[in-house]
């Protein structure tokens, strides 16, 4: 998975991350007013989330396995 | 749910463990198509409407010189990004900025063959005029406007600090798809917000795009947001469309082909430094036609769009890299400092990288090509110019940057930082222009039943009951147009399997994907784009009967002067079908034709000197 994980510890809902995805990864959690990763499956591994927030609550890996492919979805 | 899964969806969940199918199988839900889980009628769907005078698409480098010209001519301006205004696209990771500069000892006349040389003659040397007269004052500019304020978290915020200085209305995550049209004139465009579910419409006077390139999401390289919309939208609107045939040079690590930071790290640290001259650019070629053959591109003499020491990744057979320190031509990461001197493309194959080794900024360890699959050249393909603001063949629109085939570069990247310059001087004459038209044109009569016919289609996914998902087509094309041998190292066959592939996709899979949400609805238009833009990829690489540059074609392995200096563009016939045709490259720029071929051309694409019956 190449988005990991949002530490539920540290992100404080200042949805920087959600501005900085250029493949729109995230989306605001209203109920926990924190940001969750929606759509992993998105993830270009660019590490601008990570980079850009400001509390180190998000962490990317460097593996990424595509969904297998199927004969239609 | 455990921190670990957190991220993930009900959907994602299901698609990862192989249950959802099985599930929908066998509850018999929707027969044997995707079922839209929540549809939405468009009707009750919000429409938002703004009318301006310039309306610019995209807010990297181009954009945002568009923008802010535009704006000091006294236009009203609207600028919307898909993301975010110096975080989208290909500008936050640029770090070399090509400045001319006659006092730093930069030479016209040695930039002007070095640049020539490294496109293989399919260059417009006019662009390069552009650069020769703006490019310093656009670094200006930009050193103005805090380039280098150690405050910014990254240099290229400063772009969106300027926006909002210069008061242009910035709408941001929308991603804005389809050209609005009224009697065959442009008068903005039409999509929808990321975050409500909110149809925005745009109606202006003059519209520029500046929406960058485009990839088929390949991954290791940070552009998987850019899925060619601009030139796909202007194509519908009856634009002409250049440079399709050519493709980028990028390489990602194999051990983990998706680790694009792991990869790029070094272009994101860099800052944003000059760089100065001319240089090949591009080296996947030759490790393409290794991949093929088996042979290294060494004992092939360097094949155009590589090296001809073999030291490019590929360059040995195994494609690594030899062991040591950094390549030549690179220095602690920075592109700035890969520039090489005088201008000169100087021993390295046209095309290829002067001096050969790696990408400034890329990793160490073993590469493969195609990270940016789908991509062409940096200021080489997208809309066709008529005249050096950037306009279009249709009235209202025009473009800028890396959606503008400006031709500032050729079959082959010239030179490191000139696509950054490149669209920030084609920005700001692009938004110059647009503004003096806008400022003679009366404000467009678009009415709201023309929106809502527009709005209807732009939506229809969300409105679709069962379909196919965007994620699988797109998965389809790229099984389709990644592996090498259909762009890299093409042949009739093959080039033409593929066409059939993606026409059926096309044809059949386009009208019936389905959209649950914006996400969703953002895939589907991608997906539609990125499938026009492999049509016109593979269209113009069947169409050019010759090899140059990145363009190498088995069955033609040697350039035709004769018959293809020459740009292909691309743009609908009266029946809406894609149409293409020559446009033949004014003789003052060839090359010298009393020169015997092989002293024209240095570098040597396989087989090419036995077809040419050289050997």
């Amino acid at each position: 998975m190449a988005i990991q994980n949002i530490d539920v510890r540290r992100c404080m809902g200042c949805k920087t991350c959600i501005v900085t995805c250029p493949t729109d990864v995230f989306r605001f959690d209203e109920k926990s007013n924190q940001a969750v990763a929606k759509y992993p499956s998105e993830c270009q591994v660019c590490q601008m989330c990570a980079n850009f927030c400001p509390v180190g609550a998000i962490t990317v890996t460097a593996e990424k396995y595509m969904p297998i492919l199927t004969a239609w979805g | 749910m455990s921190e670990e899964t957190k991220g993930l969806d009900r959907r994602d969940f299901l698609k990862t463990t192989g249950f959802g199918l099985a599930a929908l199988t066998f509850a018999g839900m929707g027969g044997l198509l995707i079922k839209n889980e929540a549809v939405a009628a468009v009707e009750e769907l919000p429409l938002s409407r703004i009318d301006t005078d310039v309306l610019v698409i995209g807010g990297g480098y181009a954009g945002a010189f568009a923008a802010v010209e535009a704006k000091k001519s006294g236009q009203n301006v609207v600028l919307v990004d898909k993301g975010t205004v110096g975080r989208s696209g290909q500008t936050p990771w640029a770090n070399g900025f090509n400045v001319f500069d006659a006092a730093a000892g930069d030479d016209e006349e040695t930039m002007r063959t070095g640049v020539a040389t490294a496109s293989e003659y399919l260059n417009n040397p006019d662009w390069l005029e552009l650069q020769f007269e703006d490019s310093k004052l656009r670094w200006d500019d930009m050193t103005e406007w805090g380039f280098q304020d150690p405050s910014l978290r990254h240099p290229h915020l400063a772009l969106r600090d300027k926006l909002v200085e210069s008061d242009v209305r910035l709408v941001e995550r929308t991603m804005l798809t389809e050209l609005l049209m009224d009697n065959g004139t442009v008068v903005g465009a039409i999509g929808f917000s990321m975050d409500t579910e909110e149809t925005v419409a745009v109606v202006a006077k003059a519209t520029v795009l500046c929406a960058g390139a485009g990839s088929f999401k390949a991954s290791g390289f940070p552009i998987q947001g850019l899925t060619s919309d601009g030139d796909a939208m202007a194509y519908r609107a009856g634009s002409a469309i250049s440079g399709k045939e050519f493709n980028d040079f990028h390489f990602t690590s194999a051990e983990t082909p998706a680790d694009c930071y792991g990869q790029w790290e070094g272009m994101w640290t860099a800052g944003v430094s000059e760089t100065h001259g001319a240089a090949g650019g591009g080296m996947l070629l030759s490790s393409a036609i290794s991949a093929h053959t088996g042979e290294s591109s060494g004992d092939m003499g360097g094949a155009p769009g590589g090296d001809s020491e073999g030291s490019a990744p590929g360059g040995d057979s195994a494609g690594e890299r030899p062991e040591g320190g950094p390549p030549s031509g690179e220095s602690e990461g920075g592109m700035a400092a890969a520039a090489p001197p005088d201008g000169e493309s100087g021993g390295g194959a046209p095309g290829g990288e002067s001096g050969g080794g790696s990408m400034p900024g890329q990793s160490q360890g073993v590469q493969v090509g195609g990270a940016a699959t789908g991509l062409g050249i940096h200021k080489a393909e997208g809309v066709w110019p008529t005249d050096m603001t950037g306009a279009s063949n249709v009235p209202g629109l025009w473009a800028a940057g890396d959606g503008l085939a400006s031709m500032l570069c050729g079959a082959s990247y010239a030179g490191v930082g000139l696509s950054s310059s490149g669209s920030a001087v084609q920005g700001a004459r692009a938004g110059a222009g647009a503004a003096v038209y806008a400022a003679k044109t009366s404000a467009p009569n678009v009415s709201d039943s023309t929106l809502d016919a527009v709005r209807t289609e732009v939506l229809a996914p969300r409105n679709r009951e069962t379909g196919y998902s965007p994620a699988w087509v797109t998965q389809l094309l790229q099984n389709t147009m990644f592996p090498y041998y259909v762009l890299h190292v093409a042949k009739e066959d093959r080039l033409q399997a593929a066409l059939t592939q993606i026409m059926f996709l096309q044809e059949h899979m386009v009208p019936m994907l389905v959209a649950s949400d914006t996400h969703d609805l953002k895939l589907a238009h991608e997906t539609k784009n990125m499938l026009l833009n492999a049509e016109m990829k593979l269209r113009a690489s069947l169409f050019r009967t010759e090899s140059r540059g990145t363009h190498y074609r088995e069955d033609y392995p040697a350039r035709d002067d004769a018959n293809w200096l020459a740009w292909v563009l691309i743009q609908q016939d009266e029946n809406g079908d894609m149409a293409l045709s020559k446009e033949m490259i004014p003789e003052k720029w060839w090359p010298d034709m009393t020169v015997d071929y092989q002293t024209r051309y240095t570098s040597r694409f396989p087989g090419e000197l036995a077809f040419l019956g050289l050997e």
